[in-house]
């Protein structure tokens, strides 16, 4: 089975134009089939009708023919003297005799005289010795057999048919005949086509059904051919059919002229259909100018409604492209009050509507996280939430009470702004949200409301950078003599409730649950301990590719379950020689601190104590000159408790 | 040639007390056994001498433009009249071999008689009116006769003994034609002869239409 015509175009400017064409194409090709099958049937049927009129005619010609020979040889057949002549059975007088009359005889080519025995008693074409026998016996049988002794027929005379009748002599009994024949040859036959407007061909058929053509007005190369095609033809009385000759078709009309043993004759009435269709083929010529006229004119049309369509659509695609782009700009008004116009305002109010759209986005941006402005923005905003699981990540800036008293609302405003563009941009970059300014804090939240695989890894890294923003704007605040900011950060990873929380008025995407208050007091306690990050244990089992020190084992208020700390040190891929000895020293006399192996942690703090760590390592000196003075309970677990938040 | 002749001799003795006498009777019929009108018989022998007496004089009249009497029988030297009882004229004439002569347009009876002293068979035409035909048989013997409407030909008052006489019939075929047929004349009484003639067709031609005249069919 074909595939169906799947066109495709570039333009739909182009369909237009191929479509109209198409259908022109066809629409003209129907009319100009059905003229030309039309003409062409209507001459043929011209053409049969006209052979009809035409052998009707020729028929008609020979039986007057026929009719006069037969009147005016019975005249001369009574002539008294003529039969005289007759009864002396003088060859030579009736051979003078029939001179006489066959040159007084309009039309008549040939005279012969044949007595009652069939014995040639004349022959004006003097083929004929006198008493031998007539040739045609048989025509002469056919007279003794007809009322009076009459008969007409076609004979051929060597190469050449005459159209004979033959009439009676009586003395007063048929003692005799009188033959009297026309020449049927070229000649003839060129006589007749004015008169039948046709042409004509007379064929002698041999015993084979070969035919000869022995008179015929077409070309002699024709003729030859028709002789080539003729057995093709049928012989059926008043057949019809179509030869090729020479390349013409001709449309032939049977007629058959004489049938019998001795010789069988037909006439073929003719007619050339190149000739008969010349008048359309001049018709022919207009339609094809015509058509080719129209498909011009509908290809301008194609073009021209192509075009109207096509502009507007194309400026509508440039427009759509704009707005895609950002730019909602109101289009000039094409002032049209058709589909196209309608589309364009509507694209209007679509652009009106999503600039307003996002101008509210924008803001919302600016109040929430740009993640969770989207999802309101999607509209699927509801009450309610759910569990999972995500990182929150607590900053502060220690002291920053100390650091605000005495100076400028304003300038202390612009600091905390740039301190929090910095943070909320590092937490951005890493795909988290920020939940919620809290004064100088910062809550956000890796996970929620969209989830990845690498919240944790990537709340780890907005740790870090925060870290480094802080250094960085730490040296433009220096320059500017401007407080510098030391901030501590705390992660935590566990499960939560995650969604709107508020009325249907006013909503607030947030996370509520443990884990939210032990990222809080985690990044309490980077204050207490020293650090700048502190991560649970859940964080730091989640997040690969970081070095950690191991900081204590604690439980803090109001939590039963200790919880271990981490300090978040950096990048594995930065880590020093010196990073990492500290940090074994470290768990080194971490270890000693929980087999309360007092003395030899106070040795490794001892000559470990440096840097950054100082405070660490402080806090530790100082809880194990508290056990050594008071030892723990014998079954300490190395857990130290917390006894505020 | 196909033909049957058959010949059925029936002696039918009559005896009579004071002459001697026999008849001949020939029945002619075609081949469907319908009986032939204007058929001729002739004794041809023995030769008899004809009779001082005898009447040589013949008529074939015309009236209707048709031969009346189409077929006559006269004997060699007599005179045949051919008066013209139409209101119109005729051209009577004959080129058969026995006569051969004409009588140009004439009306009523002014004509000479025409002398036929050739046996044989005239055949007698109107120049003017083709389908007219009539026949003149002219016999070497008076002793002839031509059938009736029964087709029956009688020569009677024959005197005793074998007999040979010829036929003719216009439309008898050529092998027919003439031939010749013995019989037996009793004493009394006929010898009857039945004659099946093959007939060919009518030679004559078909008569013109008129307003009043017939045609032949």
């Amino acid at each position: 089975m074909p595939a169906p015509l799947n066109l495709q175009f570039k333009s739909y400017r182009s369909r237009i134009i191929t479509y109209l064409v198409i259908l022109f194409l066809l629409i003209l090709g129907t009319v100009f089939f059905s003229v030309n099958r039309s003409t062409y049937n209507n001459t043929r049927d011209v053409i049969d009708d006209s052979l009809d009129v035409g052998r009707e005619v020729f028929i008609r010609l020979i039986n007057e023919r026929e009719a006069n020979f037969k009147v005016t040889f019975r005249a001369l057949a009574l002539d008294f003297a003529f039969r005289t002549a007759y009864n002396t059975g003088d060859f030579d007088t009736m051979l003078s005799v029939s001179e006489n009359l066959l040159a007084r005889t309009q039309n008549a080519d040939m005279l012969m005289v044949v007595d009652y025995d069939y014995l040639m008693v004349a022959d004006t074409l003097q083929l004929h010795a006198p008493e031998t026998e007539f040739p045609w016996t048989y025509l002469l049988e056919d007279a003794e057999d007809d009322d009076n002794y009459e008969t007409s027929s076609f004979i051929l005379i060597g190469d050449i048919v005459y159209h004979i009748v033959a009439v009676p002599i009586l003395t007063p009994l048929t003692d005799g005949w009188i033959i009297v024949g026309q020449r049927i040859d070229t000649d003839y036959v060129t006589s007749l086509v004015e008169i039948i407007s046709s042409d004509v061909s007379i064929i002698e058929l041999n015993e084979r059904g070969n035919g000869r053509p022995v008179a015929t007005t077409l070309s002699s190369i024709q003729a030859d051919e028709l002789a080539i095609e003729f057995n093709l033809f049928s012989t059926n009385t008043q057949a019809t059919g179509m030869l090729d000759l020479a390349d013409e078709e001709f449309v032939f009309l049977n007629t058959v002229l004489v049938e019998r043993p001795e010789l069988n004759l037909i006439a073929l009435i003719q007619q050339s259909l190149p000739d008969a269709l010349a008048p359309y083929r001049e018709l022919e010529q207009r339609l094809i100018l015509l058509f080719a006229l129209g498909l011009c004119l509908s290809f301008g049309m194609a073009m021209f409604l192509g075009r109207s369509i096509s502009r507007p659509v194309l400026s509508l695609v440039k427009r759509v492209n704009k707005i895609e782009q950002g730019d909602y700009s109101v289009s000039q008004s094409s002032k049209r009050n058709d589909e196209i116009g309608k589309l364009e305002n509507s694209v209007d109010t679509m652009a009106t509507g999503l600039a307003e759209k996002e101008k509210v986005r924008d803001l919302l941006g600016k109040v929430v996280s740009k993640d969770i402005a989207d999802e309101l923005m999607s509209g699927q905003v509801k009450l309610g939430g759910e569990t999972r699981i995500v990182t929150i990540l607590f900053s502060d800036i220690r002291d920053f009470t100390t650091l605000c008293e005495g100076r400028a609302p304003e300038k202390i405003l612009s600091l905390l702004n740039n301190y929090l563009t910095e943070v909320s941009a590092a937490i951005d970059q890493h795909h988290g949200v920020v939940d919620k300014y809290i004064g100088d804090a910062v809550m956000a939240l890796f996970g929620a409301p969209i989830k990845s695989d690498s919240d944790t890894y990537n709340a780890l890294c907005a740790a870090l950078q925060i870290n480094e923003k802080v250094v960085s704007l730490n040296k433009i605040n220096a320059e500017q003599n401007l407080p510098l900011l030391n901030t501590g950060i705390g992660l935590h990873t566990g499960q939560v409730v995650a969604g709107n929380l508020g009325s249907a008025n006013r909503l607030n995407y947030t996370v509520i649950g443990d884990p939210v208050n032990l990222a809080s007091r985690l990044e309490s306690l980077t204050k207490t301990y020293g650090v700048n990050i502190i991560v649970s244990e859940e964080t730091k089992n989640q997040g690969a590719g970081f070095i950690y020190r191991e900081l204590d084992l604690v439980r803090v208020k109001g939590k039963a379950q200790p919880v271990r700390l981490y300090e978040l040190i950096g990048f594995k891929e930065n880590a020093t020689a010196e990073i990492m000895d500290d940090v074994g020293r470290f768990e080194e006399m971490l270890s000693c601190y929980r087999k309360q192996e007092w003395h030899s942690a106070l040795d490794i703090i001892e000559t470990i104590q440096k840097g950054s760590a100082k405070v660490l390592y402080e806090l530790f000196r100082e809880r194990i000159k508290i056990y050594q003075k008071t030892p723990p309970e014998p079954d300490w677990d190395g857990v130290f408790t917390f006894q505020s938040k | 040639m196909n033909h049957k002749v058959i010949i059925l001799v029936i002696l039918l003795i009559q005896l009579s007390s004071s002459l001697l006498a026999g008849d001949l009777d020939v029945s002619f019929r075609n081949a469907d056994g319908e009986p032939v009108i204007d058929a001729i018989i002739e004794i041809v022998s023995p030769v008899i001498p004809v009779p001082d007496n005898w009447d040589y004089r013949g008529l074939m009249d015309q009236v209707d433009k048709e031969f009346i009497g189409n077929v006559v029988t006269i004997v060699r030297g007599s005179y045949v009249l051919f008066p013209n009882n139409d209101d119109i004229q005729h051209h009577v004439y004959s080129f058969s071999d026995n006569k051969s002569f004409d009588l140009p347009l004439y009306s009523g009876t002014d004509t000479e008689p025409v002398l036929f002293d050739v046996a044989g068979v005239t055949v007698v035409g109107c120049n003017i009116h083709d389908w007219m035909l009539g026949y003149i048989y002219v016999g070497d013997s008076h002793l002839m006769a031509k059938s009736n409407a029964s087709g029956l030909a009688k020569i009677n008052n024959l005197s005793p003994g074998e007999y040979t006489f010829k036929i003719w019939h216009e439309r008898a075929r050529r092998n027919e034609q003439f031939s010749t047929y013995q019989v037996s004349i009793p004493k009394s009484g006929a010898a009857s002869v039945e004659i099946e003639l093959n007939l060919g067709r009518d030679r004559r031609i078909r008569r013109a239409p008129s307003g009043s005249g017939s045609s032949y069919h």
